[in-house]
């Protein structure tokens, strides 16, 4: 009984340990497709926040219809907003560096994930973008709705492959 | 200059046209180079060579990874497994390059790399077998060996595609700047072309401000140039019609004395010869008169100083005084002259009289002078416009149609100057004349075939005036089938009679009527028979045939018609009416018994016209007193009174208006007419508001002075002889004829004096039975000289006198006073009268 009710106080410690973490950042159970490093308040590493699909999922998709430079046609692609994302970690800073699996990277403004309501597309019309087709994860602008965006600076942002993101 | 500032400005506008032109090939050339396709198909182009070289470093990559995974032994299987699994990721990424290229915009430029295609096909087919080896279940070394011989295949084609990429951006901007290079320099040139335009018009502009700038200053030269012209030329005018005056005054001073003194002289007992040459002095004067009187007005005309005082007058006695002013010059040259009126046309109208009748007797005398034989027609209508329309015939010479004959000094034909004589100045005149009463004349006329003048004015009425005086008292017989006449007569103005009461009515004909009437019935007309021309078809023979019939009326006015019967009445006498126009035309002189006793101040400085004055009003019967300065007038209007004042405007000591002046201002209201050799109508005028009554221009003739006299002095008279009720001189009878018509004629009151005498005369016959035989034989024989007016009458009467036949004393005693003014005619009606009452006595 001592020992149940011993093992119920773990349970309980660790439940609440578990509650605790729900409350901020859960811990990514699958593969770690998004690191956010910098400068953050909710980490679920020592120095970063790590994301799985199913993390990113929770923190909500969103379709954003638009068509790319690099891209043929109009395509819907889903996945969280920057800004979504961007809250959930509690990143405060004015830029991020956004770093590609090939080891690109771009500068991009905070303030860009707000303004041009900013998508981090894992899905086109409905596939999971993969790593031959610009995945895991793409930088959206919503180009169409504002066409002033096709211009070098963005498309620069336009950060394909992502798997990382640091906020100074 | 003109010419050159229009032509400038052509080439400024062409410049300008051009300059617009080029500003929009420019424009079009900019937008050219700053095309949006260019700038993003280059940026395309930037981003696929960055792509293509992404690609050959991906693919060096993955032979990196593919390379360490062949050589190298691993310690552990999951080291191994790590390693193989990035070398998966390297693929990946390669193969995820490789649509990068194919994405988007960049395939467009990827497709033009040459050979791409092949090299493309040939990435993708080892792709293709990477991705079977690599993704096998268990890889092999030998498929690892495999991997590497295809990822260095790969790099080599990548690193192809990477070169001809670069290549094929070279290229491209080689073309580019190329394109670029010549878009500029045909850029260059249009702003070359552009600057070359600005720069012209900018010089052409200046040429023109310059231009204007001298413009300006010439029209500014000019204009000075101009008033101090102007002001010369006022100055000229200024002195030329000062001079007209003067010379108007001094010419008219002496003429004063011509023409006065002619008259005197004709009116004493002359020789046949003698009297011939003073009437051609008088004409010769006359026609002075006249020249001068043309000159001065032209010249008022020229400087506009003619002046139109408008009044109300009849027309029935303007067209009689321009038929007795004309007819004696037309009785001279055998023609036919007939005035006549549409009788429809208002009797009292309104303008200036003196005016019209200046040009009516110019253009009618300019008729009778230029025509030989034939007639001269002048009649009156409205024309269609409503305008009162004066129409001048003749049967003349006829007219040019090219000749300006209103210009002054022109005539038909230079020569016809000599031939004919005068200034050419009336026509001119009177056109002048008529532009100031709003009228205005014109001519119709064939070389050798007459010509008719037409004179029209603005048809006023006088209002307030009773018209159709006449026509309203005649009576009308008409030709039954005469169709005009009748129309003329449909107006219920018209009163028409039977041919059987002919003695109060007269004969209406038509001249389209009269035309056709067989002689026999021409010469059955009565001898008051009046052809009216009251259509306008009058043929010319018809009128030529006139003068054949007695009895025809050459003036067919109302009035003229109406006096005409009254005339027949009246002296029951088959006379034709035109000689007794003839007969007043004369002007019988002594026939005015009206001013006997007058008392006339004359205020004249010259003698020789103060004793023409005094003759003239002695001849008169009236007590003239000569003073010959203003100072003595007004001490003998202090001193005596008189029935009227004859002034002359300039004199010594004190003048004509300074004089009149001091008169008004004792409180005297006697006439006072003024004398005065000027003829400027403003100084008439202001005579007139200086508190004189009248003017009389000189030279004047004696029927002028009556005329001014039956005026102003005999009102006096009249006045004066209703306060004193003994009377010595025949009483002045209230005629109904005469009562409100214009200065009548003298003729008509001579008559009614005549009457009076009558009267009195049978009073005395019928009283007495006794009468001597011998004074009866006396008076016929009076009677007999007085008719053939014969110069021994004057002693005849005083020898009658003596013989005291006492019965007719009153009588004898005023025949006496008539003949003495060379009076025949009332003579001859007294001692008629007498006469016819001695006879009555004795049967």
């Amino acid at each position: 009984m001592r020992k149940l009710i011993r093992k119920l106080t773990y349970l309980s410690v660790f439940s609440a340990v578990i509650s605790m973490n729900a409350f901020a950042l859960d811990t990514p159970e699958g593969k770690v497709l998004l690191t956010i490093t910098g400068n953050i308040s909710e980490k679920n590493t020592p120095t970063s926040a790590e994301f799985d699909l199913d993390m990113l999922r929770e923190i909500g998709f969103e379709d954003q219809v638009t068509n790319t430079p690099w891209t043929d046609g109009i395509n819907t692609y889903t996945g969280p907003r920057l800004k979504a994302i961007l809250d959930a970690v509690g990143a405060s800073g004015n830029d991020m560096v956004v770093t590609a699996l090939n080891d690109y990277s771009a500068i991009v403004p905070v303030a860009d994930a707000e303004k041009h309501n900013v998508l981090l597309a894992l899905m086109s019309d409905g596939e999971m973008l993969s790593v031959r087709d610009k995945g895991p994860i793409f930088v959206i602008y919503p180009f169409d709705d504002d066409p002033s965006l096709n211009n070098e600076v963005i498309q620069n942002r336009s950060v394909w492959q992502v798997k990382s993101i640091r906020v100074d | 200059m003109t010419i050159i500032a229009t032509k400038a400005r052509f080439f400024l506008a062409l410049l300008a046209f051009s300059a617009v032109s080029f500003l929009g090939g420019a424009v079009y050339l900019y937008f050219e180079t700053h095309r949006t396709g260019d700038e993003i198909a280059t940026r395309a182009q930037e981003d696929t060579v960055w792509a293509m070289h992404q690609l050959e470093l991906e693919s060096h990559r993955f032979s990196a990874q593919v390379d360490l995974l062949a050589n190298s032994n691993f310690s552990s299987e999951a080291i191994a497994q790590d390693q193989l699994s990035n070398a998966k990721g390297r693929f990946d990424i390669l193969y995820s390059r490789v649509n990068a290229l194919l994405g988007g915009k960049l395939k467009g430029f990827s497709l033009r790399i040459e050979n791409f295609d092949e090299y493309l096909s040939t990435i993708t087919m080892s792709f293709d077998r990477v991705d079977l080896l690599l993704y096998k279940e268990q890889v092999y070394e030998k498929d690892i060996n495999q991997i590497l011989i295809e990822s260095k295949k790969i790099s080599k084609y990548a690193k192809l595609i990477s070169l001809g990429g670069l290549q094929l951006k070279a290229n491209d901007l080689a073309s580019d700047r190329l394109a670029e290079a010549s878009l500029y320099r045909k850029l260059g040139v249009l702003v070359l072309l552009l600057t070359i335009t600005m720069t012209m018009i900018i010089v052409m502009l200046l040429y023109l401000i310059r231009a204007s700038i001298l413009d300006n200053q010439r029209m500014v030269r000019l204009a000075s140039d101009l008033e101090k012209t102007a002001i010369a030329a006022e100055a000229a005018a200024k002195a030329k019609s000062e001079f007209l005056a003067t010379m108007s005054h001094e010419i008219r001073t002496p003429m004063n004395a011509i023409i006065g003194l002619t008259h005197l002289v004709l009116d004493s007992e002359l020789h046949q010869k003698q009297r011939r040459y003073l009437n051609r002095i008088n004409e010769s004067a006359d026609n002075l008169l006249r020249l001068i009187n043309d000159i001065l007005d032209f010249s008022k005309a020229e400087s506009g100083k003619l002046e139109i005082v408008s009044s109300s007058y009849q027309l029935d006695d303007l067209l009689e005084y321009v038929h007795n002013v004309n007819l004696p010059a037309a009785r001279e040259k055998k023609l036919l002259l007939m005035i006549q009126r549409d009788f429809d046309l208002e009797d009292v109208l309104y303008g200036d009289v003196t005016r019209i009748q200046q040009v009516l007797v110019n253009v009618v005398g300019n008729a009778i002078k230029f025509t030989k034989k034939g007639y001269v027609c002048l009649s009156v209508r409205k024309n269609h416009k409503g305008e009162l329309q004066f129409c001048v015939e003749d049967s003349g010479i006829g007219i040019d149609s090219h000749v300006d004959i209103f210009d002054g000094f022109t005539q038909a034909d230079a020569s016809t100057t000599r031939k004919y004589g005068g200034t050419g100045l009336g026509l001119s005149i009177s056109k002048k004349l008529l532009e100031l009463m709003d009228g205005r004349i014109s001519f119709k006329s064939e070389r050798g075939s007459g010509s008719v003048f037409f004179i029209e004015l603005p048809y006023r009425i006088a209002s307030n005036v009773p018209q159709f005086y006449y026509v309203s008292k005649l009576r009308f017989v008409l030709l039954e089938h005469d169709k005009t006449a009748h129309a003329f007569i449909e107006n219920s103005r018209y009163h028409t009679a039977d041919e059987n009461t002919s003695s109060n009515s007269v004969w209406l004909i038509s001249a389209s009527t009269y035309d056709q009437l067989p002689s026999s019935d021409k010469s059955l007309l009565p001898a008051n028979a009046s052809v009216v021309f009251c259509d306008e078809s009058f043929t010319k023979t018809s009128l030529t045939e006139i003068p054949n019939i007695s009895g025809v009326q050459t003036l067919i006015t109302p009035k003229a018609i109406f006096n005409s019967v009254a005339d027949s009445r009246e002296r029951d006498s088959s006379e034709g009416v035109s000689n007794k126009i003839l007969k007043n035309d004369v002007s019988g002189f002594g026939s005015i018994t009206d001013f006997i006793g007058a008392k006339v101040l004359v205020a004249e400085d010259n003698p020789v016209n103060a004793e023409i004055v005094k003759a003239l009003l002695v001849k008169l019967g009236i007590n003239a007193t000569l003073v010959d300065n203003g100072e003595e007038a007004v001490k003998s209007l202090e001193k005596h009174s008189f029935d009227i004042v004859l002034m002359d405007i300039q004199m010594p000591i004190m003048d004509g208006v300074t004089a009149t002046r001091s008169i008004r201002a004792m409180g005297t209201t006697v006439p006072i007419i003024a004398l005065s050799a000027d003829v400027i109508d403003s100084d008439k005028s202001s005579v007139l508001n200086e508190g004189m009554q009248d003017y009389l221009s000189k030279p004047f003739k004696p029927r002028a002075l009556v005329e001014v006299l039956n005026k102003w002095l005999k009102p006096q008279l009249i006045h004066r002889a209703s306060l004193a009720s003994s009377l010595s001189e025949p009483p002045v009878l209230e005629n109904p004829l005469t009562e409100g018509i214009s200065p009548e004629d003298g003729f008509l009151e001579a008559l009614s004096g005549a009457k009076s005498h009558k009267h009195d005369a049978e009073k005395a016959t019928r009283s007495t039975l006794e009468s001597d035989i011998a004074t009866v034989e006396q008076l016929r024989q009076l009677h007999t000289l007085l008719i053939q007016g014969s110069s021994d009458v004057d002693q005849l009467i005083v020898k009658i006198l003596e013989t005291e036949a006492l019965l007719f004393k009153d009588e004898l005693e005023t025949t006496k006073a008539y003949i003495e003014r060379y009076d025949y005619m009332q003579a001859q009606d007294i001692i008629e009268h007498i006469l016819t009452a001695i006879g009555e006595a004795h049967e």
